[in-house]
């Protein structure tokens, strides 16, 4: 049975592979790779890999290629780790907060992603340099709107804080299906930018909602990602769940009671009509007995 | 003569006429069987392969079989009202057919169900109805009423014969087998013509014929809310119950005719199922095939002069020759004229025109219960696209037609069957009908 | 291929955690990989993307078989507490593309002719124009299906969603016969893909003879934050998802406020006369992106040959 099923797959595998023999042979094809940094709201940082080659004049993503991942500053290159594209010629490296990453004088990372290529494929590397940028949320009070903050800084070549000024911030409240864009301000002097959330969005029912704020591909930060638990917004309230209907589980009251009725009705008469018939038959043989006695 | 004595006589009488099969009857008998296991093979192929054997699909879900469960079950009528009512009434010349009747409920409302079975996608889940069963669903009031109905018409049919039985243990002149006499001596519960044991019987009857009534009207009704509570054009319509009990008891009464007609010959009772038993329940038919036409007027006459585009939808696929037009014509318009004609004008009105008429009203019931089910389900609300187009229409597949067929042999066979443990005449009523007056005379 | 996750447990409780299955192609190296545990299992061929809650593409595999409550469980008939589904299927951007159908019938392993999703050439009177209209199940808030089940088969979950349990359905076939709107299939025969997964309501696979089955919404991936499959598999995006409490709905590409685009651009419920409440709102195919007739090209011959189907609009009578 499973083989059945793996038994296309790996035909279709064999076409695309002699698809591509055929389409380069001889000439090494030097393969594109795309790389973009994010740092996530928990400090996560990922780099997302797409590895492909253009044949044709179209775009061919390379699966099940080697990658490694490595940071570079002036002392040297310390190897991160490595990969292998999936299926869509794409891979994830993620990096957790904790790790301590070499970086450069001026603050930078440098990350490189290295394809060694093959018989078919060129050596391709990939060099995505980014600084590190943090992003924090507050709530500053007012009266009747409710405002959310964020503050952006980035740390300057001496290894302090600065704030960060001119940076477009995109202000969001996650939902069960992606976030829900409801500002995008640029930081002032001070690197503050201030968004008005949605009264009228509605929270979980004890009224908190996850607000993310993000710095959106940013050519010296990359993606930065920031989320805080906002506990005031507008509680859902939820309407409390019929318990009988024609749809539920439980029939309405009057229809059980109908039945219940009308079965009591009719199975007492027939009852009590098999009671006759027993009786018929008692009474028949206790006179049978009374003329075997007399007799 | 006193009663007993002449009862045994009558007795011997009715019996000998047919207790011994003739040729035709055996052919008839294998015949059917043969139609029967020809069904059963039919629906082992669609157990097996699942219901794409039949012509059903998609938008038509329910097709012939669906006709048929309510056809069986509308022929129940003829139990249930004509003896129900008669008994009520006191007619005495009710007493010759009340039988025939009876037996007729108690077989089509065996028969029905099993069409419902058949439809069934998952026929081995059938006991979820028990253990899940939700009191909202249509289809569980149609269970709970028809098996109450079931116990009910088969305690009826035995009530009727308890008094037969006796007179069947008593026999001493009948060659009866010793299982057929034992079983009869069981089901005669040891009546012996004690007065109080008569008083039992009659009330017993009574009860039973009076409660036999409402619960027809409710089983019918309950199966015309399984089309009425959806929301469909052609089935949404509130006098869908009434409809369907009158197109019910009109197909019952029909049948009954052409059963009395069937027993009549090849049973050799013409002289217990007369000519003016015909008369009286063609009349009784004359009055449904009014009431029914006038249903049926009054039902398409309000679709039809609405604008509803559904509604006409499906009531202009009737109405269309290039549709369902001549078949409801026939159903409509023959199907109610035809017995009218033949019932009501005397000079037409004999023995076989009267059974004529049966055929045809009961054929053009069929007909229309079809004309029912196939439009509405081939008219859903939205278009009809992106779809196989062969699932646009529907035709019954041969297994249908087979399992159908199996039906109606069942039906007969059923009968044959069931004369050879219960008179087919209710000896015990006839005998002190005639013990008062000499009924059995030409006269009457 | 499904078969493979039977055999291993493990994979199993990998994607009900909704764990970086992305990163699943990842060998290791220590610092790599803080949640991927194990590597993704060779093999299992086929692959399909899926979109997660902040929009990344994950790649899963193919079809809903994997998971799941099972149908005896009470959690399948109770739903995701506090949510309420709502789809809004823009029609002015629909241009019968059936990118949504073949997904789903891929996803849900359906043979053709078994459609869940059908997209219909609408036509609302001979002067109006026609129109594509895609339509799954509408999920109604008072739904004929549920009501006429006379097994409780068919249910109505707290968050909003008509699932079938074809282990309990009984074939009677009355749901199809209530359902104004056609929604539901019937397995008239074995479905002649072979699914081994075992069967959850909610992922509605694998189809059995003798049950009927329907548009499921795909609730089985909502726990991850993943869109039904028929959404992200839209190029138009034409179908929007979400859950009406949080009034925001997405396409994979835009999240609008629920409240605001059916107010805005004058949503409407299909046969709204019928009194169902459908869950899925329409907007009006007004300013349309592509000219109807481009719906007809690129679609194989025999889902032309759908739209050729003669209904009987019989000519009016005249007495």
């Amino acid at each position: 049975m499973r083989q059945k099923k793996i038994v296309p797959v790996l035909i279709i595998l064999t076409l695309i592979t002699g698809f591509i023999q055929t389409a380069f042979a001889g000439d090494l094809v030097t393969p594109r790779l795309d790389g973009t940094y994010e740092k996530m709201p928990d400090g996560t940082k990922k780099i997302s890999v797409s590895l492909s080659a253009s044949i044709d004049d179209k775009r061919v993503y390379i699966e099940n290629a080697p990658l490694q991942v490595s940071a570079e500053n002036e002392t040297g290159k310390t190897l991160l780790g490595s990969a292998v594209t999936n299926l869509k010629g794409k891979a994830f490296f993620e990096i957790s907060p904790g790790k301590s990453i070499p970086e450069d004088k001026e603050g930078y990372y440098t990350f490189v992603i290295q394809y060694e290529g093959n018989q078919k494929f060129n050596i391709t590397s990939k060099t995505i340099r980014v600084k590190e940028l943090f992003m924090e949320i507050s709530f500053p009070k007012s009266d009747s709107i409710i405002n959310v903050q964020v503050s952006v800084s980035a740390k300057n070549d001496k290894g302090v804080k600065e704030t960060v000024q001119d940076i477009p911030v995109e202000f969001y409240v996650k939902r069960l299906f992606g976030l829900f864009k409801f500002g995008s301000e640029k930081t002032d002097a001070s690197g503050l930018c201030t968004a008005e959330f949605p009264k009228s969005l509605p929270g979980d029912t004890t009224g908190k909602a996850i607000i993310v704020a993000k710095v959106l591909d940013n050519e010296f930060y990359g993606t930065v990602g920031a989320s805080v638990d906002f506990k005031k917004a507008t509680p859902l309230i939820l309407e409390p769940k019929q318990k009988r209907g024609l749809g539920d589980t439980d029939a309405p009251l009057w229809m059980v009671y109908t039945l219940l009725v009308l079965l009591t009705g009719v199975w007492f008469h027939v009852i009590y009509v098999i009671g006759l018939v027993i009786r018929i038959n008692i009474k028949g043989k206790k006179a049978l007995k009374k003329t075997i006695m007399t007799e | 003569m006193n009663s007993p004595e002449l009862a045994q006589k009558k007795l011997v009488e009715v019996i000998s006429r047919y207790d011994k099969p003739t040729v035709l009857g055996k052919i008839m008998f294998i015949f059917f069987f043969l139609v029967l296991l020809f069904a059963i093979y039919a629906f082992i192929t669609q157990t097996i392969k699942g219901q794409i054997v039949t012509g059903m699909r998609d938008y038509v879900v329910w097709g012939i079989y669906d006709v048929n469960f309510i056809f069986f079950i509308g022929i129940s009528y003829a139990g249930a009202m004509i003896s129900g009512i008669l008994h009520l009434l006191h007619v005495e010349w009710r007493k010759p057919i009340i039988r025939i009747a009876e037996m007729i409920t108690v077989i089509s409302v065996i028969i029905g169900p099993v069409f419902i079975l058949v439809e069934m996608g998952r026929l081995d889940r059938i006991f979820n109805i028990f253990t899940h069963g939700r009191i909202q669903s249509p289809i569980l009031w149609d269970v709970v009423a028809i098996l109450t109905y079931l116990s009910c018409s088969i305690l009826f049919l035995y009530l009727a014969l308890i008094r037969d039985y006796a007179l069947l243990r008593d026999n001493t002149v009948l060659k009866i087998s010793k299982f057929r006499r034992y079983f009869y001596k069981k089901l005669a519960a040891t009546y012996i013509d004690l007065p109080q044991q008569k008083k039992f019987l009659n009330r017993a009857l009574t009860i039973m014929s009076a409660l036999i009534i409402p619960l027809a009207v409710l089983v019918h009704s309950v199966l015309a809310w399984i089309f009425g509570m959806t929301i469909r054009p052609g089935w949404h319509s509130t006098i869908f119950a009434p409809y369907f009990v009158v197109a019910a008891v009109f197909s019952g009464t029909a049948v009954l005719i052409i059963a009395m007609w069937f027993f009549r010959k090849f049973y050799h009772l013409e002289e217990y199922i007369l000519e003016k038993h015909f008369k009286y329940i063609g009349t009784i038919l004359l009055v449904l095939a009014a009431l029914y036409g006038y249903f049926t007027f009054s039902e398409y006459l309000t679709v039809w002069y609405g604008s509803e585009t559904w509604e006409l939808e499906v009531v202009y696929k009737l109405f269309d020759f290039s549709a369902y037009g001549a078949w409801f014509y026939l159903a409509a318009f023959v199907g109610v004229l035809v017995p009218m004609i033949f019932t009501g004008l005397p000079f037409l009105r004999n023995i076989n025109t009267i059974t004529i008429g049966s055929v045809v009203a009961v054929i053009c019931m069929w007909i229309k219960r079809y004309l029912i089910i196939v439009p509405t389900l081939e008219t859903p609300l939205l278009p009809l696209q992106d779809i196989r187009p062969e699932y646009a229409h529907y035709t019954a597949s041969w297994v249908e037609w087979t399992l159908t067929a199996g039906g109606i042999a069942t039906f007969c066979m059923f009968f044959m069957i069931f004369i050879k443990f219960m008179p087919i005449i209710p000896v015990a009523d006839i005998a002190e009908v005639s013990e008062k007056k000499e009924f059995i005379s030409e006269k009457l | 291929m499904p078969k493979k996750n039977k055999k291993d447990p493990s994979r199993r409780d990998f994607l009900i955690k909704g764990l970086n299955i992305a990163a699943g192609t990842l060998l290791g190296g220590g610092i790599l990989a803080s949640c991927t545990k194990e590597p993704e299992p060779q093999g299992t061929g086929e692959k399909i993307k899926v979109l997660t809650a902040d929009g990344q593409l994950m790649e899963v595999d193919r079809g809903h078989a994997l998971c799941c409550n099972a149908p005896t469980s009470k959690e399948v008939r109770k739903g995701i507490s506090g949510r309420h589904f709502v789809m809004v299927i823009d029609l002015s951007r629909c241009r019968n593309a059936r990118a949504c159908v073949n997904a789903c019938n891929k996803m849900h392993f359906l043979q053709p002719g078994h459609e869940w999703i059908k997209v219909f050439l609408m036509q609302d009177s001979d002067d109006t124009s026609p129109y594509w209209m895609p339509k799954p199940c509408f999920h109604c808030d008072a739904p004929p299906c549920v009501n006429v089940c006379p097994v409780g088969a068919s249910f109505k979950r707290e968050d909003g969603v008509v699932l079938i349990d074809n282990m309990r359905c009984i074939g009677c076939k009355f749901c199809m016969a209530a359902c104004p709107y056609s929604s539901r299939v019937f397995n008239w025969e074995s479905p002649p893909v072979k699914v081994s997964a075992k069967f959850s309501p909610e992922t509605g696979v694998p189809q059995r003879k003798g049950t009927v089955g329907k548009c499921d919404f795909c609730p089985d991936s909502f726990a991850n934050g993943i869109l039904p499959d028929c959404v992200t598999a839209c190029p138009n995006g034409v179908y929007f998802f979400g859950d009406k409490n949080e009034d925001v709905v997405t396409n994979g590409q835009e999240s609008v406020r629920f409240s605001e685009l059916v107010k805005d651009k004058a949503a409407y419920r299909y046969m709204e006369e019928l009194g169902t409440r459908p869950n899925v709102y329409y907007l009006p195919p007004v300013d349309r992106r592509f000219p109807v007739q481009e719906g007809f090209e690129d679609i194989p011959e025999n889902v032309k040959k759908g739209y050729e189907v003669k209904r009987a609009h019989l000519k009016k009578f005249k007495f």
